[in-house]
């Protein structure tokens, strides 16, 4: 078992809808600049994002040393993306 | 005297600015220490998504006020307006603020989006006073105005409110729909290449480009409609299986260019004492403005007609004159430049044909009806300060005149905000 944790800032206002494939998961869906920590086995991970945002944001992952795995600037109204990972 | 003026008008911002810190600080401290004795007022999950509701509607209202253009502010503000304004008849110093902006300083739960929506005529009505100095810096003239909107269709924010919740409600169908179709797919079918194409199809970003359509697997389009059969889904089922958050996205787009030149048509009245006269005038005026291009460009234009009738009380020369005075101007505002980013106007340019009527009391040598040109270019310093610069041209004496006025709007609501773009 490994620890990322998935962090998102919202300039303004946002929220975003966020899953982790393939896992038992269910969608995390921040109204608020917020970070959450996910425990996975070793494996290939698929992170998808789609968000509505008031001047955009950030999204980022990180793993249990807090070193940055992955990120991506979130665009201001809709935006959607992708992350792949091996744990 | 203008040095006077300046400093004068400075000091009076930094007072305000001063004030919204020491207004927020004792706030803060305040709380801690609530908290710190009284653990269990604020622990209960219920106050904590009620606060987190009211201060994202807060940060919603706060980001609609920030797109809108400056002109936009003039007509209507949104929370408070404190200007500076060198007329041609002595300086003016102004204070407006909206009645919502007023009761929101004592009754935080109108920030909780319901009752954001319910207290339209809160939003609407905006009061304002303005004190006028002579150019020896004396007292001239109070003023006491009201403005209303009686059409204000371009509240950005009653539509991210409602359109932000209509995106929630369909991403709250879509997402867990494309999830299970991943999952369910990447059990069937591993195979790296064609569940790449799945998921950069339908989640794509800057580093992973959408792939041509024929490249996504048909079965994987196969198990999306399958599951879109499921009763939960059953408000999606006639959206493409591909395409959903595209469509999301264009309607979120197009709802929001539409937005932008929708209408602001506001009536007010004005009365202004002078040391002379208890009423030495009275106004009534009108305002429409209309954005007429789309909301994602890097400029704009909008429509801009306003009409005043000034009733006058007027003493010159030791005679007393009533007079009347309708006048009225129509321009087009041109947002020079807009952040394509956060949508905020940052230069604007208003060139206007202004009209002039004298319907009774003119005075000795005056025109009774006379044609002039305006233009009011106004730069964003920041997010709160606005420097437009007032031209006039006269074609009967063609000359030009040019007034320094200063325009801050803000908002006094407490926080952190962003002025990032």
């Amino acid at each position: 078992m490994k620890k990322i944790t998935i962090s998102v800032e919202f300039k303004q206002w946002g929220h975003g809808f966020i899953n982790i494939i393939p896992s038992d998961f269910k969608e995390w869906d921040p109204t608020v600049t917020s970070s959450k920590t996910f425990n996975l086995d070793p494996g290939d991970y698929t992170i998808t994002y789609s968000t509505v945002t008031g001047g955009g944001g950030s999204i980022s992952i990180t793993d249990d040393t807090g070193a940055e795995l992955a990120s991506n600037d979130l665009a201001a109204g809709m935006d959607t993306g992708n992350f792949r990972l091996t744990i | 005297m203008k040095k006077i003026n300046l400093i004068a008008f400075f000091t009076c911002y930094i007072f305000l600015l001063h004030a919204q810190q020491a207004n927020i600080a004792p706030q803060q401290k305040a709380k801690s220490a609530s908290d710190a004795a009284n653990p269990k007022a604020v622990a209960t999950d219920t106050l904590k998504q009620k606060l987190t509701k009211a201060d994202s509607a807060k940060s919603l209202v706060r980001t609609a006020a920030d797109l809108k253009s400056g002109t936009s502010q003039d007509v209507l503000s949104s929370f408070f307006k404190f200007a500076y304004q060198n007329l041609s008849d002595g300086h003016h110093f102004q204070f407006n603020s909206s009645l919502f902006a007023i009761k929101a300083k004592t009754d935080t739960s109108l920030w909780i989006d319901t009752n954001y929506n319910k207290n339209v005529f809160l939003r609407n009505m905006v009061v304002g006073i303005d004190v006028g100095l002579d150019s020896t810096n004396k007292f001239k003239s109070a003023s006491l105005s009201l403005t209303y909107a009686i059409v204000n269709n371009r509240d950005k924010s009653i539509f991210d409110f409602s359109t932000g919740r209509l995106l929630d409600h369909y991403l709250k169908i879509v997402n867990p729909l494309y999830k299970d179709a991943l999952q369910t797919y990447h059990k069937e079918h591993p195979a790296e290449k064609d569940y790449t194409n799945a998921v950069n199809y339908l989640f794509p970003d800057i580093h992973h480009p959408r792939p041509k359509l024929d490249s996504v697997p048909k079965r994987f389009i196969e198990i999306i409609d399958s599951i879109k059969e499921e009763s939960k889904y059953s408000e999606i089922k006639n959206f493409k299986a591909l395409n959903m958050l595209d469509s999301l996205k264009d309607m979120y787009n197009t709802i929001s260019g539409l937005m932008s030149q929708s209408s602001l048509w506001t009536v007010g009245g004005k009365v202004t004492t002078s040391q002379s006269n208890t009423f030495s005038k009275v106004n009534f005026n009108s305002e429409y403005l209309k954005g007429i291009t789309r909301n994602n460009t890097s400029m704009g234009l909008e429509l801009d007609i306003k009409a005043n009738l000034d009733i006058y009380d007027t003493t010159a020369m030791t005679q007393k004159y009533n007079r009347n005075v309708l006048s009225g101007t129509a321009g087009i505002n041109w947002i020079i430049y807009k952040s394509k980013k956060t949508q905020k106007s940052y230069v604007e340019f208003k060139p206007a044909l202004a009209y002039n009527n004298v319907l009774h009391g003119g005075l000795p040598g005056e025109t009774k009806s006379k044609f002039t040109g305006d233009g009011v270019l106004r730069f964003r310093v920041t997010d709160n300060l606005w420097i437009p610069f007032d031209i006039k041209y006269d074609p009967k004496a063609g000359k030009f005149f040019g007034f320094l006025n200063i325009t801050s709007n803000f908002d006094w609501l407490g926080g952190n905000k962003s002025t990032k773009n």
